[in-house]
């Protein structure tokens, strides 16, 4: 939870951050080229703006998410790490140039001379969106790690299936998210004149993606894996409801930011740009939940599972044990007398990643009226049933062990055998509950 | 060997652990100086804006040195990343074990990191409007970068000692421990805050030196002020630091006191800079800040050995498996010096662009 709420903000930001350093450059160069120093006062606002929100809140979200991935999946961050140390490291290069960039482009208004102010910012972009190049491909190797399986090859693994039309996707977002972010500014612009014109301008920036997104989106569609695929067009009802939403919160977006801003500037005002931001922000949100959603049963496709165990290790925990190949268990053997602290540990190694007890994706409300038999039935045949869940692993003693610890969550329920009448019932709910009971 | 460590990951090192080590105390030298100028600067701009209600050099100084602030988070941030990317590949088995343990505290430190820098933003932006009030938002500020160093110690210390993981474990699964019971974090957390206001004593000093072209008076005052600040931390900091050696493990602080050729090397090279640093500086201030740059170099590489000596018996870095990827490397190299090559460009730009012309 924590993860995708600071994953969001970042992608939306950090995005921002690309195609936001592309708006700064083109607009003053274009301030330049038309001699306009009103839109010149522009720019420089909307800079303040763009260091507050992209070089502090861009820079530290991004440090919150590497903290939380390391605490949620930290076998699945060792092995990216690994696997990618020098593109992480190339990446903090770019970072690093992109933030000089920024505080120099930012900090020498007025005091470099236009032609080097032009070329800070350019830099700026490019470094940003270099930046953008390599996080993605460390992205999309997640959900399609493709020859990187069996070859183990780092460019194998940087340039997996879906890293280009990922950066498509990703480049042409940010240019939409740059033009959002410009109209929340040129809304706030007093003067009528300029107002209108960069409303227009900023709106203008919406209009590639709406023409590149579903193209790329449908090369991105053809490369992931199949099962992948079968979870976000009905396979689960609730990653399907997302994807659909994505799209049309997408295209209801480009409709009024055409109609709109685009069409009728000088109307714009500043709650209708909020208004547009927000839904950027939730096709942000539904978008990469979605990502998310479709590399389950994995956290790296075909190599570990989303509790962070690898199909490497999966057999010898079969015929081990899960308590015999884990490290941080309170006890390491079944007995008759320690099914709950077994089925906890199991719950811990096996189910924690993705599920809370009573938060999110509670397990006490999955459970909620299964009995044991019926919840050991589950266990047994979990990746056949819920395609999006690895299998449980470990030996049968275990499973049964979890299964009890799972049936337990469940509120003590008065047997059946037991005469009605002989049932507490509350004093006070006792003339419209007896009236009830006699109904049936 | 402790069976709570998490096994090495399967995928092997890119790159052989020395290499990949020698880069984290490369990294860790870079990151400690801003963020040592963050957390000293920020106490001394504290300081100086108390003072400077009724002395008009320390308001001035506040306004100069407040300014800085911001841009020294930045650096911090940034160059913070490269050490802590390098220590998760090799260490990554600790890291991530004692991050576990004190999950919510370690994690709160994104959110004070938002605060402090928004602080200082909002400090070096609205400097005249908040007045008086000002001086309470650097407090403010620079307190939650110390909280936030205080975690960092914890963290760094707790990933060295699997010892206490399991009694942590067994009181609580919740990822809600703040450990503070370590008798080594605080001496060590105050070694890296004295040496702090040593190293920001000696940055006002510069700035100092560098403001004596336009204003000698007040420049002089402000070197002056700075060097005294240096000079008393660094002569502190040999207390602190004799404090951190006598909490350390019996068997691990005699590596430094002898038992040990290359630590106890190491330590008194480091100890002798610090010496000839304190005679010189007063004359030869660049002098003075090279060896004291020298003393804090040499102190990083013992604190890797300091690593190296708490894990001796649970892990060999030079041990793992090893493939490296030669070709990406080389490209992160060239990149890097292109990168280095491009902020300068910059740099200088701006440097020349700012500096007044001769009059």
């Amino acid at each position: 939870m924590t993860i995708g709420l600071i994953a969001i903000l970042h992608v939306f930001v950090s995005h921002f951050a690309v195609g936001g350093g592309l708006y700064l450059v083109l607009a003053e160069r274009k301030a330049y080229r038309e001699n306009d120093p009103a839109i010149l006062d522009y720019v420089k606002g909307h800079s303040f703006f763009f260091v507050l929100v992209v070089l502090v809140f861009g820079a530290v979200s991004g440090v919150g998410i590497w903290w939380t991935i390391g605490l949620v999946s930290p076998a699945a961050t060792s092995t990216l790490l690994r696997v990618f140390v020098w593109a992480w490291a190339i990446e903090w290069v770019f970072f690093a140039v992109e933030i000089a960039a920024a505080f120099i482009y930012y900090y020498g208004w007025d005091r470099l001379d236009r032609q080097t102010h032009l070329a800070v910012g350019w830099i700026y972009f490019v470094a940003a969106w270099l930046s953008l190049f390599v996080i993605n491909s460390i992205l999309t190797f997640m959900l399609t790690p493709g020859r990187w399986l069996i070859t183990r090859q780092f460019f194998h693994a940087f340039f997996n299936p879906t890293a280009i039309p990922s950066l498509v996707i990703r480049t042409m977002v940010s240019i939409a998210l740059a033009g959002l972010y410009g109209l929340v500014t040129a809304a706030a612009i007093p003067e009528r004149r300029l107002k209108a014109k960069m409303v227009r301008y900023a709106a203008g920036w919406l209009l590639p993606a709406s023409l590149v997104l579903p193209l790329g989106g449908a090369w991105y569609i053809s490369q992931i894996p199949p099962l992948a695929r079968e979870i976000s067009m009905g396979g689960s009802p609730a990653v399907m409801i997302f994807a659909g939403l994505s799209i049309a919160l997408s295209a209801i977006l480009f409709i009024f930011a055409f109609f709109g801003p685009f069409q009728r500037p000088q109307h714009f005002n500043l709650p209708f740009a909020f208004m547009l931001a927000l839904i950027g922000l939730s096709v942000t949100g539904v978008t990469e939940w979605v990502r998310e959603a479709v590399r389950k049963p994995y956290v790296i496709y075909g190599y570990m599972y989303s509790n962070g165990i690898t199909r490497r290790e999966q057999e010898a925990i079969q015929r081990e044990g899960a308590l015999a190949a884990a490290k941080w268990v309170t006890t390491r053997e079944v007995r008759e007398d320690n099914h709950q602290e077994v089925g906890r540990n199991l719950y811990e190694i096996q189910c924690a990643s993705c599920h809370t007890i009573d938060g999110f994706n509670g397990m006490r409300f999955a459970v909620k009226g299964w009995r044991k038999e019926f919840i050991d039935f589950q266990l047994r045949h979990l990746s056949e049933l819920k395609g999006f869940m690895p299998p449980f692993m470990g030996t049968e003693a275990e499973r049964r062990a979890l299964a009890g610890w799972l049936a337990n969550l469940n509120p003590k329920i008065t047997p059946i055998t037991e005469p009605l009448a002989q049932r507490k019932v509350p004093p006070i709910a006792m003339a419209t509950g007896g009236a009830r009971v006699a109904d049936r | 060997m402790n069976p709570l460590i998490p096994n090495p990951d399967t995928i092997p090192l890119p790159a052989p652990a020395w290499l990949l080590e020698a880069l984290l105390v490369l990294t860790l030298f870079l990151h400690l100086l801003p963020m040592s100028l963050l957390m000293g600067g920020g106490t001394l701009t504290v300081i100086s804006e108390f003072l400077g209600r009724r002395d008009d050099r320390h308001r001035m100084l506040a306004q100069a040195t407040a300014r800085l602030l911001p841009a020294l988070v930045a650096f911090t941030i940034t160059l913070g990343i490269a050490p802590l990317l390098f220590l998760q590949v090799v260490y990554g088995p600790f890291f991530f074990s004692s991050s576990i343990l004190m999950a919510w505290p370690w994690l709160s430190t994104v959110g004070m990191m938002l605060l402090g820098y928004y602080g200082f933003y909002w400090h070096s932006f609205q400097f005249e409007r908040l007045g008086r009030r000002a001086v309470w938002v650097t407090l403010a500020s620079t307190a939650l970068f110390m909280i936030i160093g205080l975690l960092f110690t914890s963290n760094m210390v707790l990933m060295l000692s699997p010892a206490r993981w399991e009694t942590l474990y067994r009181a609580g699964r919740s990822g809600l421990h703040w450990d503070l019971a370590e008798p080594t974090i605080l001496p060590r957390f105050l070694h890296f805050f004295v040496a702090s206001l040593a190293l920001s004593g000696l940055g006002i000093a510069i700035l100092g030196a560098a403001k004596a072209k336009a204003d000698r008076t007040f420049g002089a005052w402000v070197r002056q002020y700075g060097l005294r600040w240096f000079v008393t931390a660094t002569w502190l900091q040999f207390a602190v630091g004799l404090w951190f050696l006598a909490s350390l493990p019996p068997s691990i602080r005699s590596r430094f006191l002898g038992g040990g050729a290359v630590e106890t090397g190491l330590l008194i090279v480091a100890l002798a800079l610090a010496v000839i640093s304190l005679l010189t500086i007063q004359r030869w201030l660049a002098l003075g800040t090279a060896t004291i740059l020298g003393t804090v170099a040499l102190m990083v590489i013992i604190r890797d050995r300091l690593r190296a000596a708490y894990l001796a018996s649970e892990f060999d870095p030079a041990k793992l498996a090893v493939q490296p990827q030669i070709a990406v490397f080389a490209l992160f190299v060239l990149i890097l010096l292109c990168g280095i090559a491009v902020i300068a460009w910059m740099v200088w730009k701006f440097a020349v662009a700012t500096t007044p012309r001769s009059e």
